[in-house]
């Protein structure tokens, strides 16, 4: 039908790529790309990440989905990202519209369109991506149309258990893991195309399989005050929408030979996910949350996987990613057989974030055997008061601990990441972030580091769905302000760099995460006001945000700034994550009386997840 | 011709194969010269991206290469000058240190590493040429200052070569030519005139002259290349539309690089691999 719309793209692509910067994000061709045959595929789908190429090729979900996509016979999968405004500018003046990077069919082409939610401050690219593609953004407009003519727009990803803000511009949702469930969505599209079904049929089809929620089978009624009075489901859709989890993770599809861009990506390496899950329970994190139970890899498996990796990438660098690397059960040994056999290959290996007290000194040595770059520690809050109140287990021995042995070990730069605004917070909290920035400069002294720097980033709290501090609201603005300036007058040091986020960019973040479907309207506002990238400070526009919420009538503070009550109905109380409700009211409870939840490694903590939606999977070490 | 590794070990006889566990640690280090192409995607690959390029597939092919000691080790990769990005190059250059195993014949070794590499690099580079450097040859960078480019462009209008041709001269003749670029966000201004050696006009063919009749224009431009900067054909083209009045459509230009040379003092163009081959025939030492 669309035959040629793919070789009149690229051969107008050359005419504007030399005027763009870095043309390299928009012309695909890279090592181990996949160029499957259009026309033998039934269900073609283009993956979407709605940020710039380097920041989407560094995704692992879109690592691991555009493989298993691409390994059954049946389908095919392509990639897309938001293009730079410079090359939007240019496709419109030129009249291309969005393509995928690998056959440079435009978006429309394709069955099934499917967007990663990784951060709430993408929604406006997504909209905006839909609109480059000429794909109508309300779900309700694509579906009365007709019965084909436009791809199924669906999304999955961390914001997806609470997607009430998108809502009306995707057809469905998948809430959880993807491995299995992506392609078993692909696979009912898939039969009932076939079968000469329309979209609506095929969506009700959907809802039969876990964890897909159709957003147009469920509607709300509101109160007078705002709040959500009824929830109203469709006969034949599920009324709870339950996550998909990978029970047996070590046997979950990893892939080898991923995409090597020549742009260099933000995470340009190879990611070996040890595990899924963690199991500290930090009351704020969604992640530690939505990912239950914890599951290991065997670290055979890893091993394994990363060799085949190196061979079929080349890349320079592996690096052991998880939630909490450091508490992987056989983390020492995967990292000495890894760099055994790594060294003589130009290859590192590395470790992301790393938790304070399970950092052991002999992890450092290791890790700096090949490279010595910064460290970065978490101890989110300044007080042992605060790091109880959100559940983070470390001390300030830890730290100290720990960054004497990392600056003995020869590092010379730390990163302190800490947040403001948590619940509970006061201004003695604010002091112990300074205080322990001193500390760690007097102990880098002693260690004999004299030039050592000290990074204290403070980042703006946003209470999260899913987690205890959901009912929480987020400090206004103007404090969040006030409390930045504070830190910024007492860090003025030579030796210490502060850093902090917009707190316009964290409000919205907010009001967005916490967000219902009244949301949509101003998000299309926004949208045609011409918002987009507003994750990137250039391109973040407060007054068009404020200004769009008067247009549109939504009082951000509702979402953002206010306490929801506990009997209230919540926008995403449909999505479950398998952690049950009155645990986590149970746990908000415990932190505003400062009481500690410990890791639930050691004592069941009662969530919910295990075993009824998976069974916590460990490996013993055997040193 | 083999450049000996740290523990300075002698070069294998004929004909005896040497002992493997003597040598396994003492591999030889190689210097090598290759010639490549950077045509249709790969054009887009920045110069910046080249060395990771590379250095991923020669793991990839599994060919050793020499690192750098060091916290920070990195491959012993090194280009010529910057391709700009979206230009093609036909004959671009690249160094590389390689290391090889004693009882392998040198020219064996050479062949077989390119056609491994070969397997190994994405689409549009093409190894076409290869010659081992000798021992205290300079770096690529520091011999090339020539490079050779041809623009193909629309000029609006038809107009005689000769007037074309008068055009370059008008140009060729201002002492001072100020270009005006854009890096990072900053203006940068510098005189490029000195830049320019030689503009040759290729073709103008009035027979491709298209409904609008525009006539397609191909020129040669040899441009000074080096330390101390160098300039970008189109810039070049720019300037002569606006100074001198030559009325081309920079918009739809194709530039390819053809060559990188060493121009030698008498003016003769000495391509950087066949300068190894002449070294290598005449045994000189460079």
């Amino acid at each position: 039908m669309h035959n040629k719309d793919n070789e009149r793209i690229r051969s107008r692509l050359d005419r504007i790529l030399l005027k763009v910067m870095k043309p390299g994000r928009y012309v695909g061709g890279e090592w181990n790309i996949i160029h499957k045959d259009w026309d033998k595929t039934d269900v073609k789908a283009a993956f979407i990440f709605p940020d710039v190429y380097e920041v989407g090729m560094s995704n692992l979900a879109l690592r691991i989905l555009y493989g298993l996509i691409n390994s059954y016979d049946e389908f095919l999968c392509e990639r897309a990202f938001a293009p730079w405004p410079d090359m939007e500018e240019k496709m419109k003046e030129e009249g291309i519209p969005l393509y995928a990077l690998e056959s440079f069919h435009p978006l429309k082409d394709f069955d099934v369109v499917a967007f990663t939610l990784q951060y709430e401050l993408s929604y406006t690219n997504i909209l905006n991506m839909l609109k480059l593609s000429e794909i109508p953004l309300r779900s309700s407009d694509r579906i009365k149309t007709d019965r084909h003519e436009f791809p199924f727009v669906i999304a999955g990803g961390p914001c997806a258990y609470n997607p009430e803000p998108i809502a009306p511009f995707v057809d469905f949702f998948l809430i959880g893991e993807g491995e299995e469930q992506f392609p078993a969505a692909l696979h009912v599209i898939q039969e009932n195309k076939n079968k000469g079904k329309s979209k609506i049929e095929i969506l009700k089809e959907l809802t039969k399989l876990q964890g897909i929620y159709v957003p147009m089978f469920y509607d709300f009624a509101y109160n007078q005050d705002g709040t959500i009075q009824e929830f109203k489901v469709e006969e034949g859709a599920p009324r709870l929408i339950k996550k998909t989890v990978m029970q047996d993770f070590s046997a979950a599809y990893f892939p080898e030979k991923v995409i090597v861009p020549y742009t260099e990506a933000v995470h340009d390496r190879v990611m070996l996910e040890v595990m899924r899950g963690c199991t500290r329970g930090c009351r704020f994190c969604q992640a530690g949350m939505i990912y239950r139970p914890l599951r290991e890899r065997s670290p055979e498996a890893l091993i394994e996987q990363g060799q085949r990796s190196i061979e079929a990438t080349g890349y320079e660098e592996i690096s052991l990613v998880s939630l909490s690397t450091s508490d992987y059960t056989c983390v020492n040994r995967v990292l000495e057989e890894l760099m055994a056999k790594m060294q003589e290959k130009g290859v590192s290996v590395s470790l992301p974030s790393l938790r304070l007290d399970s950092f052991e000194v002999k992890i450092a040595e290791q890790v700096q055997k090949v490279r010595k770059s910064g460290l970065t520690f978490a101890p989110e809050a300044g007080t042992q008061r605060l790091r109880d109140v959100i559940n983070k287990g470390v001390t300030e021995e830890d730290l100290l601990r720990t960054t004497e042995a990392a600056f003995r070990a020869g590092w010379s730069s730390i990163k302190l990441y800490y947040m403001i605004g948590l619940p509970a917070e006061t201004y003695e909290d604010l002091d112990g972030i300074i205080d322990q920035a001193r500390k760690v400069l007097e102990i880098s002294r002693k260690a004999g580091r004299r030039g050592a720097k000290v990074t204290v980033s403070a980042s703006s709290f946003v209470p999260k769905p899913h987690t205890p501090f959901q009912w929480e609201g987020q400090d206004s603005m103007e404090l969040l302000k006030q409390k930045q300036e504070y830190l910024k007058k007492r860090l003025r040091d030579q030796r210490i760099k502060f850093i902090y986020h917009d707190a316009g960019t964290s409000f919205i973040e907010a009001v967005l995460a916490k967000g219902d479907r009244r949301l949509a309207s101003l998000l299309e506002w926004v949208v045609n006001a011409g918002c987009k990238f507003d994750g990137w400070t250039e391109y973040f526009h407060l007054e068009l945000w404020q200004r769009g919420m008067t247009e549109t009538g939504i009082e951000p503070s509702f979402y953002a700034n206010r306490k929801f009550d506990q009997d209230e109905i919540l926008p995403w109380d449909h999505l479950s994550t398998g952690v049950k409700k009155s645990y986590l009211w149970g746990e908000y409870e415990k932190a505003l009386s400062e009481e500690t939840t410990p890791d639930c490694r050691g004592r069941c903590g009662e969530c919910g997840v295990c075993p009824e939606t998976a069974k916590p999977v460990r490996y013993r070490q055997i040193d | 011709m083999f450049i000996h590794g740290r523990k300075n070990h002698a070069c294998p006889v004929n004909g005896l194969r040497p002992n493997y566990f003597v040598y396994r640690k003492r591999r030889l280090f190689l210097k090598t010269r290759m010639a490549y192409t950077k045509k249709n995607e790969a054009r887009y690959i920045a110069h910046l991206d080249l060395t990771r390029v590379f250095d991923r597939a020669l793991r990839r092919a599994k060919i050793k290469a020499v690192f750098t000691e060091g916290f920070n080790p990195h491959p012993k990769i090194s280009f010529g000058p910057p391709l700009p990005v979206g230009v093609e190059g036909q004959r671009e250059f690249v160094d590389m240190e390689l290391s090889t195993l004693p009882d392998i014949p040198e020219k064996y070794f050479l062949e077989e590493t390119v056609n491994k590499l070969q397997s190994q690099l994405p689409g549009g580079i093409e190894l076409i040429d290869y010659a081992v450097r000798s021992q205290a040859d300079k770096a690529l960078t520091a011999v090339i200052n020539l490079a050779r480019y041809r623009t193909e462009g629309l000029l609006a209008g038809f107009a005689e070569v000769d007037r074309i041709l008068e055009f370059c001269q008008k140009w060729l003749a201002r002492e001072e030519v100020i270009g005006v670029r854009f890096q990072k966000g900053k203006k940068v201004e510098r005189n490029i005139r000195p830049f320019v050696k030689r503009i040759t006009v290729l073709a103008q063919e009035a027979a491709q002259a298209d409904q609008a009749g525009n006539n397609a224009i191909s020129m040669q431009f040899d441009i000074v290349t080096g330390n101390s900067g160098s300039v970008r054909p189109i810039e070049v083209l720019e300037s002569l539309r606006d100074l001198a009045g030559l009325p081309v459509d920079l918009s739809g230009v194709y530039t390819v690089r053809e060559g990188l040379f060493i121009e030698q003092p008498d003016g003769r163009l000495l391509d950087p691999i066949e300068i190894l081959n002449l070294l290598a025939e005449s045994g000189e030492a460079v």
